[in-house]
């Protein structure tokens, strides 16, 4: 897995962009919300490496600011679609029956009604802005790709013969699930949220360019690039580079995520990069 | 004889393909049925007075009783939920506060617009991905392979409202050669139409590598190859064309991403389309408005499914006689 280039170059992105999140206060040259109206819409200089925006504010500061809001948001929505959807998954795919029908026709059909992320969106616009908002948001429809996964692997385990076994010797029902299929489901699952983050990066992102995610003052790459878009003539510079550092972070986390699949299972591995 | 049982086989398939139209028709009601139902509670969603929200803290307390009655917010829930039912099916959307006329007409003013911009994009995906699918395919492991792959993923990556403001600084601020923003030419449409087809463009661009490569693995590649045409004759008429099976579907699934991109992209281009518009609703807080739009959206995306899944079973008769 580490023999890869990419994977390499994709690790070290992640592990600065993280170090970010978590140092920002230590690493930011300057104060990401204090103002300085004189010296606003500055090109990249020595005082500023990547400018100041319209508010004169050190744009470097803002983006080391703005990892942290990326991370917190994606390892959030992460966390909790993953919890409920392996949850329900398991549930769906172990117990089979009328629990299954309900939530693999109903539930997730009528979801999945919704395209992409208008479903976070909608919410959004109702419930208002926010983080947490925008976490119960972007969840709410993220959860569905897990449920599903961890349902059909469930299902593909449940037949094997080891568990047919282990049923057979009597192992409890919840023993049975957690033990001996649970195993089974955790590395899909793993690529599944790689991959994950970036979509929720991603979705956190297009949901702040929109004005609908993070509010301001509070720095987010998504808000930064939608400021920054009145001044796409005399400052490019805010456009660039939060533009590059979503980019980056979403390449990064789809590499890591190819990355992971190869290593978990080489029957899958992939030529075409 | 032949010819009576040749016709039989034909009513019997016709029977079939009808069969599944009809249920897949019927799969289709509950779903929409469904998403009717869950705009409506959206707006239950609001924290607070949705009246107050839309009207501001300055209204007084007539003019909120009075847009409540309108709203029909000041019933039981479930009377609310029969009458928006009702005015529904007669195709009332309700009426927009902001601009102080029916939904379903503003709607229907930015519609087309939409169309127009996401049939663009989906071209332009097209014209992209299958010759650079079918080149990557041809040239497998070699660097024409590798940079397209690579181009591909960082068309992935790159997210439309990045690619939206980036295209505009090169070709409208740096080289002056389309339009930044507007409606009504077909310069005008050309960034936009790229940016919302771009990551669309890198995803069917993998996959029509991939299924190309497994056409040409076929024995009926090695056959057109035998009896003499051209490579280029082999690649599109027979490879490509039974490899555009699974992009077709990939196409019906990735139009609701389109759809939903819509949004940024009207909004980076000032596109008077009805992403723009929920946007501005949204804003506005003109819920009305808004629930008519997440309808319109999410209602054509399973319209769009169902075509898809209805296209599919032209393209492909096995389907239909499962």
């Amino acid at each position: 897995m580490a023999r890869n280039p990419l994977t390499l170059i994709s690790l070290a992105i992640l592990g600065i962009l993280l170090l970010c999140a978590l140092a920002a206060p230590q690493l930011a040259p300057q104060d990401p919300s204090a103002q300085d109206l004189p010296g606003r819409l500055q090109a990249p200089d020595r005082a500023h490496w990547l400018g100041t925006d319209e508010l004169g504010r050190d744009v470097l500061s803002r983006m080391i600011f703005g990892a942290r809001i990326s991370f917190r948001v994606g390892i959030s929505v992460v966390a909790i679609s993953l919890l409920v959807g392996a949850l329900i998954g398991s549930l769906a795919g172990f117990y089979g029956g009328w629990l299954d029908r309900f939530f693999n026709r109903i539930v997730i059909n009528s979801l999945l009604a919704f395209p992409g992320i208008l479903l976070a969106l909608a919410v959004v616009a109702f419930l208002g802005p926010g983080i947490g908002k925008l976490v119960i948001a972007l969840s709410l429809s993220g959860w569905i790709g897990y449920a599903r996964l961890v349902r059909g692997e469930v299902l593909k385990a449940r037949e094997l013969d080891y568990v047919q076994a282990a049923r057979a010797l009597g192992v409890p029902q919840g023993r049975l699930l957690v033990v001996h299929i649970w195993p089974n489901v955790v590395p899909p699952v793993v690529v599944q949220a790689a991959i994950g983050l970036a979509a929720a990066i991603l979705a956190e992102a297009t949901l702040s360019f929109l004005g609908l995610g993070v509010p301001p003052p509070t720095p987010s790459w998504g808000g930064m690039l939608n400021d920054g878009r009145g001044h796409i003539f005399d400052a490019p510079h805010l456009v660039v580079f939060p533009a590059l550092s979503v980019m980056l972070a979403v390449l990064a986390f789809n590499f890591l995520g190819d990355a992971l699949r190869d290593y978990l299972d080489p029957r899958l591995r992939k030529e075409f990069l | 004889m032949v010819r009576s049982i040749c016709k039989f086989r034909m009513k019997a398939f016709s029977i079939a393909a009808a069969r599944y139209v009809v249920n897949r028709l019927l799969y289709a009601l509950p779903v929409v049925f469904l998403v009717i139902s869950l705009v409506f509670f959206l707006i239950h969603l609001v924290p607070g007075d949705p009246v107050e929200q839309m009207l501001g803290e300055r209204a007084g307390a007539a003019d909120i009783a009075r847009m409540r009655h309108e709203l029909g917010l000041d019933q039981p829930l479930l009377a609310q939920y029969a009458t928006y039912l009702r005015k529904l099916a007669r195709g009332d959307l309700g009426h927009s506060v902001r601009f102080n006329s029916p939904v379903a007409g503003i709607i229907l003013t930015r519609y087309p617009a939409t169309i127009l911009l996401t049939l663009a994009a989906l071209l332009v995906a097209l014209l992209l991905s299958i010759p650079a699918g079918v080149q990557a395919a041809v040239h497998r492991g070699r660097w024409q392979d590798r940079l397209l792959g690579f181009l591909s993923l960082l068309g992935l990556s790159f997210p439309n409202f990045a690619l939206g403001p980036v295209l505009i600084l090169i070709f409208a601020v740096g080289f002056g050669w389309l339009p930044v923003s507007g409606y009504g030419t077909l310069a005008h449409l050309i960034l936009p139409a790229v940016t919302l087809g771009g990551a669309l463009a890198a995803i069917l661009t993998r996959m029509v590598r991939m299924s190309v490569l497994e056409e040409l693995g076929q024995d009926y590649v090695r056959t057109a190859r035998a009896k003499g045409l051209t490579e280029r004759r082999v690649l599109y008429k027979h490879a490509l064309r039974n490899g555009l099976l699974p992009v077709v579907t990939l196409v019906g699934l990735q139009l609701g991403a389109l759809l939903s991109g819509a949004m940024v992209t009207e909004t980076i281009f000032s596109w008077p389309g009805i992403g723009r518009l929920t946007l501005q609703a949204i804003n506005s807080r003109d819920y009305p408005l808004v629930q008519g739009c997440f309808l319109t959206i999410s209602v054509t995306y399973i319209l769009v499914n169902l075509l898809t899944d209805l296209l599919y079973t032209v393209v492909d008769p096995r389907i239909r006689e499962v």
